[in-house]
């Protein structure tokens, strides 16, 4: 549901687009959350709002922040101890985000349907959007799990650092998923609408 | 064929005479002109055999993913196909456009019965 | 065209038309003429058979019955406001005869002042034919017989519309397939250009056609439109596409820049004063020739503790690339932090229209910056936790 008539058009921070076709059209409003500073960016946008709870987004920007912080120091102190690898060593925090949700995104899901009185879990394809929230939420839900004396930046830092590597709690739980939808197989043209 | 009524007798029972059973027309012997919509829910099972490529794949991989780049985007390439044009079919129904075609949707259908019904 | 003419002088002359029509019922022929419907060379002599029964159709009747009461509906209407008229003219000492309808206005402002906001809802006056909307005439002669051949239709303008555009549609085909014989092409210089354009919203075709028209048959107006104008000779009939088309309000141009003012440093200035967001208010200045310098209620950016607010104040002084180059001060109430510094961001995105160029402007513009956020804080509704949630459901 939205505020402005279907024919508004999205921001856009581009400068060079084409004007001539979009000078008629009106633009929605920017929303308090975009800016063109260099550390805006969609993904994690996105991710701050998931971390959010009861609407305390200064909270989770900060502790992102922090995420963020504890991955740049964990990364440059690997890069000193490394001693001749070091240029697979990325040390950018965001392009590391990026690598661990784009490692964690799942290809299928299994849902339940209802066939004859019994129930079979049907390996159904992900749309983008779902597989992005799925991959964030696992990587949450991993960092929620943690001691009460661990801070969550720090649990997050490490999550995201495993993830990006292709190892951890959440890959693991990504082919967990993919092992059952590959044993439930048998069950995929029970799909239906 | 005929079976001879003897037959019948041998198992104890004879043919009911059509002429003592007369043939009425309760309802008109004709066709509706409209479809009911129940049985047109359609099937949203897609892309099947890339599923089915990609399992094995990943299955000989050990389920990593770097191994199977080509199958993984061929698979979501066929079902962003997939729900595209489920997304178009949807919005020309909506709009009560009515292509030509065998694969037609109860609403198309019934325009279509609308502009040519049966003969009175 | 002339059957128009004829068909508004018919309901001027209700009175008569009722007349002729009884009078016409008596004699013969009537009913032969009305039966056939391209009755020009058909005669009475033609179908004898046919003239012993004439009477005038129920519809005829009905009609003629609405439109004597519609007439005279009117007149007194008419008769009224022109009585009313004439005491406003009195009432506010001017003559009667030269008394405008902007004098009523102005009268009617003066005498019933109204704090209403919105202005459809003030008390007015102005002639019926404004008032009600206008009727179709008469569409059939005395005798009964449509003058319209699609009258049957029951849409007779929007079916001619139909068929006109595929008349058009028609006749440019014809033209590419003779011009593809002689091997010629297309003008590209000529090409209709829609770029700007948008066809007659529906309402507005509507009231074109004096009709209303369903959805789907609006669709089928722009359906056909598309294809004649997608013809890549279609700026033959420019004319006839010109007609169903209405221009787009070019958002670029919308807003007129105010030209900035001189402070007594010499500095130029600009205030926008009124920008809100949410429940915020705010006045802001931009200065000109400065050094960055920001400040909010007399606080500088800190007046902010959050991250997110100070992002969104730097917003259009980086996007249009001024930070640094001009001050800007502000005076903020009202509203939560994130609301005064939207309210404020609109602020000088507003005020820098003054400094920067076309294009920067536009791509503001497009970015977001120059359009007011009027969203506002959704209410909370009975029966629900909140404004869309619900409570949870329990079965006892």
């Amino acid at each position: 549901m939205s505020m402005y008539p279907s024919h508004f058009a999205e921001p856009s921070l581009k400068k060079e687009t084409n004007r001539s076709s979009a000078s008629h059209i009106p633009v929605k409003a920017a929303t308090n959350d975009l800016s063109d500073s260099i550390f805006y960016g969609e993904l994690k946008n996105k991710l701050i709002k998931y971390i959010t709870k009861k609407g305390n987004k200064s909270l989770a920007r900060e502790l992102l922040t922090e995420t963020f912080e504890t991955i740049k120091r964990t990364q440059i102190e690997r890069l000193i101890l490394a001693g001749t690898e070091k240029e697979n060593i990325i040390i950018d925090s965001e392009q590391l985000l990026k690598n661990a949700i784009e490692n964690a995104r799942p290809l299928l899901q299994l849902s339940a349907i209802k066939r004859g009185g019994v129930k079979y879990q049907v390996p159904v394809p992900v749309t983008e959007k779902k597989s992005y929230f799925l991959a964030m939420k696992w990587l949450l839900d991993a960092a929620r799990e943690k001691d009460r004396k661990v801070h969550l930046p720090e649990k997050l830092a490490w999550e995201i650092l495993d993830a990006a590597c292709g190892q951890g709690r959440v890959i693991k739980k990504k082919n967990d998923l993919h092992r059952q939808c590959e044993s439930n197989r048998a069950y995929a043209h029970y799909r239906w609408s | 064929m005929r079976i001879p009524g003897a037959l019948y007798a041998a198992r104890g029972r004879k043919p009911q005479n059509e002429k003592d059973v007369p043939f009425q027309e309760i309802l008109p012997l004709r066709l509706k002109n409209t479809v009911s919509g129940k049985a047109d829910s359609g099937s949203d099972v897609a892309c099947l055999q890339e599923m089915g490529v990609l399992f094995a794949c990943l299955k000989d991989n050990e389920f990593v993913e770097k191994y199977c780049h080509k199958e993984i985007s061929q698979f979501q390439k066929c079902y962003k196909f997939y729900m595209d044009r489920k997304f178009e079919a949807k919005q020309t129904v909506n709009q009560g456009i009515v292509q030509p075609g065998n694969n037609l949707n109860y609403k198309q259908l019934n325009k279509y019965m609308r502009r040519f019904p049966n003969p009175q | 065209m002339s059957l128009r003419v004829l068909s508004v002088n018919l309901l001027k002359n209700n009175r008569n038309f009722i007349q002729n029509a009884v009078r016409n019922s008596k004699g013969p022929g009537v009913q032969a003429l009305a039966l056939a419907p391209y009755a020009t060379q058909v005669t009475v002599q033609a179908t004898p058979a046919a003239v012993q029964k004439q009477k005038v159709s129920k519809a005829m009747k009905a009609y003629l019955e609405r439109a004597k009461e519609h007439d005279d509906f009117m007149k007194t209407q008419d008769l009224e406001f022109q009585i009313g008229k004439r005491h406003l003219a009195n009432m506010m000492g001017a003559d009667a005869e030269t008394f405008t309808q902007e004098d009523i206005d102005e009268a009617i402002a003066y005498l019933f002042p109204s704090g209403l906001f919105d202005k459809r809802a003030r008390p007015a006056m102005r002639s019926p034919e404004e008032v009600f909307p206008a009727r179709k005439a008469a569409e059939f002669d005395e005798t009964g017989r449509p003058f319209h051949s699609m009258f049957y239709t029951g849409k007779p303008n929007f079916f001619q519309l139909l068929h006109d555009i595929v008349e058009e549609t028609n006749k440019l085909y014809d033209l590419e397939e003779r011009m593809l014989r002689r091997g010629n092409k297309p003008d590209e210089n000529q090409k209709l250009e829609t770029a700007g354009f948008q066809l007659l919203p529906k309402d507005q075709l509507e009231r074109v056609l004096v009709e209303h028209i369903a959805d789907i048959e609006y669709q089928n107006f722009t359906n056909a439109m598309d294809r004649l104008i997608s013809l890549p000779y279609s700026y033959k009939s420019k004319a006839f596409i010109e007609r169903y088309l209405k221009p787009l309000i070019d958002q670029s141009k919308q807003l007129e820049v105010p030209k900035p003012k001189i402070d007594d440093q010499g500095r130029q200035y600009i205030t926008t004063y009124e920008c809100l967001r949410k429940t915020a208010r705010a006045d802001v200045t931009v200065r000109l020739p400065g050094t960055g310098k920001i400040t909010i209620n007399g606080q500088d950016i800190s007046y902010f503790s959050s991250e997110e607010c100070k992002e969104q104040l730097l917003f259009p002084l980086n996007y249009s690339e001024m930070l640094g180059k001009v001050d800007v001060e502000a005076n903020v109430e009202g509203g939560g932090p994130s609301g005064q510094a939207g309210a404020i961001r609109w602020g000088i995105a507003m005020s820098l229209r003054s400094f920067v160029d076309q294009e920067m402007i536009e791509s503001m513009r497009l970015a977001g910056l120059l359009t007011r956020d009027y969203r506002r804080r959704e209410r909370k509704k009975y029966g629900q936790e909140g404004a869309r949630r619900k409570y949870t459901w329990k079965k006892r």
